[in-house]
């Protein structure tokens, strides 16, 4: 029995979304409204984006905190492969409202749909709201606000309930030639998630394989 | 014996006052009539008989999404199209809408739904368990804990893997998540979606039944004003009930509207060519008066009547004015009124008297809609006739406000042999038509169907269909809890026979009885949950430690899980299920008057025999779509056997007594023989099947064709005079100018009623006016005097 096929039929997948986001999403020193409408702007002009990532897993069931590597790409207008290479080997992949998934304990692919898992529809649903940076969809969801300092900072903060009870906030930090560098989940229960994206590379060449 | 002579003269005297006391009646009947209520119910054309039917026709009834409408809403956000939808709908005319629980399903509330799992595992499930507590399967679901931890959709997973670590939960809510969620669709953002996520589908519970044409009018506005607030372009298909009877009440009020003038036209033209005369209005007046009284005496009888049956009715008693017709021509010679009314009295009562019997026969139907026809028809038919007999020609006096006509023309014989060659020959015709016509008994080709509402009906399939290979059974209980256990004896009861036969139940049956059983099967399950864990709860826990630091784990990981087999679980309730936003779970469970019902859906496409004997010997009852048609098609044939069997025995009957010759019964019933033949011959030449109102116009068309054939029977035997065939062609006209003009109409009821008759009446006319006379011989004497 693979128990995390019924567990994604009951979780949401927005972290993956916050993640991708953060790294679509080019920094801007203007105030938060000026912000985001100039990231839209931006964003509408990205049309693939890949990076690799170091993620860091400090939370309470964790003896110690974990380290895990991954990478990721996205095309426009809805290719997504997200995956991780180390210490676990698993991921996803999402051509419109369908694609496969793997884990590297069976290294076996399974088909599905979005409209067949509920996961995989918010990807697609918070992904199309994203990347066209739908301000209506976003300003629904969360709470956006620049934070002060030197470096370009934004955080979202969830403005529903049972988000609240998983995610505090999100923090994403913004390099000055545009993509994230930083993201960082502050978790209800205690304790978060950072990824550092490195090897950033927008609007560069694919050929469509990863997706295949 | 002259008693409407003597009636006659009796009653002259007091014409006024018994016109005032008529008219009284009428405006009495006219106020019951104002106060009946009229129902657009496809069901009161639904066989009552075989019981099972009958039985399996309600539960269908009563099954979820087949009450009220349901609306499939497309767009770039189902879901929230759904939402607003839903939220536009609510009103008094629509007080229910269910749109799943109207939120995401939210991952914090697994662990309130774990606390009942307990009372969710059956045996199997607990069987499970021991296998789950061993070190190599520990190890195994903790790494993926841990590697599930680690991903993103981890983060919304914590409080459910702290109190699951090794998927004893997650491993009955798969066993589950069928059961949760209608076939072909699926629970997402709070909403039901189709298989493809492409629409959400919304249930609207309407206020007004779908029996009332008014209301359904109301509902369907409403829901019109709901699309408006959508999105531009969102896709919307609106299926149900209301619907439809929005739709027929439209659609037959348009053919009214159409029909009748012409219909009136008609007759107008009729009276011009025919009478004439100003108290020849009366004639025309007596199936208006017929029709208010069948009314009051049908709102008396039954609180509600069928506005198919209304229809179909009024049309009926169009009839009466033939009595009217042969009246007013019987009087009109100017001699003695009472001799005229005495001699055209036999014919009348003897037409009257047929038909009667004929509809008398209606009342065994088991169809409602039948019975109340027949109750309708037969109070119109038996005052038109008391109008006909004692009020019209106390109006109408000697002479009938016309000159002289011809006296009874000179008694003639019959031949004999001319009458019994068209009898042989329409014989074998009739038992080759009889056999050979198809029948179609589905009640859904009476209803009117626009393409548009065809076509949505075909998408809505497409989108949230699927249900083509299930059957539906239903659990019965006086209380929820009652039913559930029924239900969850059944179920039980079904999965070992289905284990028997190498089948895996999950891919046999989906119901409730995984997500909500019975209290009493919970508690049960909960002992033995306990039992289970004070055995082993030391040693397990012992364990999970150990490899849980191994695997990387806090020593307070997995608290919550201790915390958890420790704790006295909760029974899953209805209530608990709608508070984790599982109320889809909830659809197949209704209350049904007193009782509750608890639906199941079952595959008929590859179900082993066994199965359907399990359910049967439990007291329930498959329902598959092709199995209820195939039931439905052979009531209705039964049905139609019995009363049209016993309609044409009545009229035999009738005749036999009133005529007492095989030679006279043979004239007599020729015209409606030849008019049974010419309709069935139609049929089977054009390949077009029998519905129910086919069938019941037949009857119409052999009881109506009689009285044209007692008619000109009476005149061929010198009883009536020449005017006799000139009140046939007259009756036949008024007739045929109200059946004839529902030929066009767009309602199949209307259609099918105005054909079949028109078809028959012509024949039948033309068998009484031309082939009749052929038979009569020149001689002096009757046989019969």
């Amino acid at each position: 029995m693979k128990r995390a096929d019924v567990l994604r039929l009951f979780t949401a997948a927005l972290p993956s979304v916050v993640l991708l986001v953060a790294c679509l999403l080019p920094a801007s020193s203007a105030r938060t409204a000026d912000t985001l409408e100039a990231l839209r702007v931006k964003a509408e002009k990205v049309l693939t984006l890949s990076a690799d990532f170091v993620q860091e897993t400090s939370i309470p069931m964790f003896a110690q905190p974990v380290r895990s590597h991954g990478r990721f790409v996205f095309k426009r207008p809805h290719s997504l492969r997200w995956e991780y290479t180390d210490p676990v080997h698993e991921g996803f992949v999402l051509n419109g409202d369908a694609g496969f998934r793997w884990d590297g304990d069976s290294g076996a692919r399974k088909p599905f749909a979005a409209g067949s898992d509920p996961m995989a529809a918010v990807v697609v649903g918070q992904m199309i709201a994203w990347i066209s940076f739908d301000l209506e969809s976003i300003s629904r969801e969360y709470a956006v606000e620049s934070l002060p300092g030197r470096e370009i900072r934004l955080q979202m903060t969830p403005l529903r309930d049972d988000v609240k009870g998983v995610i505090k906030a999100v923090v994403i930090t913004f390099t000055p030639e545009g993509p994230a560098s930083l993201v960082e989940i502050k978790e209800a229960g205690g304790g978060g998630t950072v990824i550092r994206f490195g090897k950033t590379v927008v609007n560069g060449p694919r050929d469509g394989r990863e997706f295949e | 014996m002259p008693f409407f002579a003597d009636l006659y003269r009796v009653s002259l005297p007091h014409v006024r006052l018994l016109t005032a006391a008529a008219l009284l009646l009428l405006a009495v009947c006219a106020l019951f009539d104002s106060r009946l209520e009229v129902r657009e119910d496809i069901t009161s054309l639904m066989p009552t008989e075989p019981a099972d039917l009958a039985e399996q026709f309600a539960l269908l009834r009563e099954a979820p999404f087949t009450q009220g409408l349901n609306i499939a809403v497309g767009g770039e956000d189902p879901s929230r199209s759904a939402r607003l939808l839903s939220d536009a709908l609510r009103s008094p005319e629509i007080p229910r809408v269910l749109s799943g629980s109207g939120r995401p399903f939210n991952p914090q509330l697994l662990p309130k739904l774990c606390r009942s799992i307990p009372g969710l595992m059956d045996t199997e499930a607990q069987a499970s368990l021991p296998g789950r507590l061993e070190e190599d399967a520990m190890r195994t679901a903790l790494k993926h804990d841990h590697d599930l931890l680690l991903a993103p959709q981890g983060i919304a997973l914590r409080g459910f893997l702290a109190i699951d670590p090794l998927g004893i939960c997650a491993g009955v809510l798969k066993g589950i998540a069928p059961a949760a969620r209608a076939p072909s669709v699926q629970p997402e953002e709070g909403q039901i979606l189709s298989a493809d996520g492409s629409h959400a589908l919304v249930t609207a519970e309407p206020a007004f039944s779908m029996s009332d044409s008014d209301g359904a009018s109301k509902v369907m506005d409403r829901v019109r004003s709901a699309v408006k607030t959508l999105p531009p372009g969102t896709e919307t298909v609106v299926v149900g009930g209301h619907r439809h009877t929005e739709e027929n009440a439209a659609i037959i009020k348009e053919d009214v509207r159409r029909i009748l003038p012409v219909s009136m036209s008609l007759l107008a033209l009729a009276f011009i060519i025919f009478i004439r005369t100003v108290k020849g209005l009366c004639v025309l007046l007596l199936p208006s008066a017929a029709l208010l009284v069948a009314a009051a005496v049908t709102s008396v009888v039954f609180k509600g009547l069928s506005g198919i049956v209304l229809g179909f009715g009024s049309v009926v008693l169009g009839i009466t004015a033939d009595y009217a017709i042969h009246v007013y021509y019987a009087l009109r010679n100017g001699q003695d009124a009472a001799t005229d009314l005495q001699r055209i009295s036999g014919p009348v009562l003897l037409g009257a008297g047929t038909t009667l019997a004929a509809f008398a026969a209606f009342l065994t139907s088991s169809i409602p809609s039948i019975v109340q026809m027949t109750v309708f028809a037969v109070s119109g038919l038996l005052a038109a006739l008391v109008f006909a007999l004692w009020l019209l020609p106390l109006r109408l006096g000697p002479g009938g406000g016309r000159s002289a006509a011809s006296s009874p023309t000179r008694p003639m014989r019959l031949k004999r042999i001319p009458p019994a060659l068209v009898w042989a020959a329409l014989g074998i015709a009739l038992a080759f038509l009889l056999h050979s016509v198809p029948v179609n008994g589905d009640i859904r080709t009476l209803s009117y169907v626009s393409t548009q509402t065809a076509k949505d009906e075909t998408r809505m399939s497409e989108l949230f269909g699927g249900l083509h290979e299930q059957g539906l059974y239903a659990a019965k209980g006086k209380s929820l809890e009652e039913a559930l256990r029924a239900n969850d004896r059944i179920w039980k009861e079904l999965g070992r026979v289905a284990r028997e036969n190498g089948w895996n139940p999950a891919e046999m049956l989906t119901g409730p009885a995984q997500v909500l059983p019975a209290l009493a099967t919970q508690a049960e399950r909960i002992v033995a949950w306990r039992k289970f864990w004070d055995a082993e709860a030391r040693a397990a826990l012992s364990r999970l430690d150990s490899l849980a630091a191994e695997a990387g784990f806090s020593a307070e990981a997995f608290a919550p899980f201790k915390e958890w087999i420790a704790a006295e679980p909760a029974p899953m309730t209805p209530e608990l299920l709608a508070s984790v936003g599982m109320e889809t779970a909830l659809m197949p469970v209704r209350l049904s008057g007193d009782a509750w019902l608890v639906y199941n859906l079952m595959r008929t496409d590859k179900a082993p025999p066994g199965l359907l004997q399990a359910l049967n010997a439990n007291g329930a009852v498959l329902i598959s779509g092709s199995g209820f048609r195939t039931a439905m098609d052979k009531a209705v044939r039964a049905d139609l056997l019995r009363f049209g069997g016993l309609s044409l025995l009545a009229i035999l009957a009738m005749s036999f007594f009133a005529l007492r010759s095989p030679l006279r019964m043979g004239v007599a019933l020729l015209p409606a023989a030849c008019g049974l033949a010419c309709v069935l011959a139609v049929f089977r030449l054009t390949g077009m099947e029998l519905n129910i109102f086919h069938a019941m116009s037949l009857p119409l068309v052999m009881s109506l064709s009689v009285d044209y054939g007692i008619f000109i029977l009476a005149y061929l035997e010198g009883k009536l005079g020449k005017e006799t065939r000139t009140g046939v062609l007259l009756s036949g006209i008024t007739t045929l100018s109200g059946f004839g003009m529902l030929m066009p109409a767009r309602h199949p009821a209307l259609h099918c009623i105005g054909l079949t008759v028109s078809l028959g009446l012509v024949a039948a006319l033309v068998a009484a006016l031309v082939l009749l006379p052929l038979f009569a011989g020149p001689e002096q004497e009757a046989d019969y005097a």
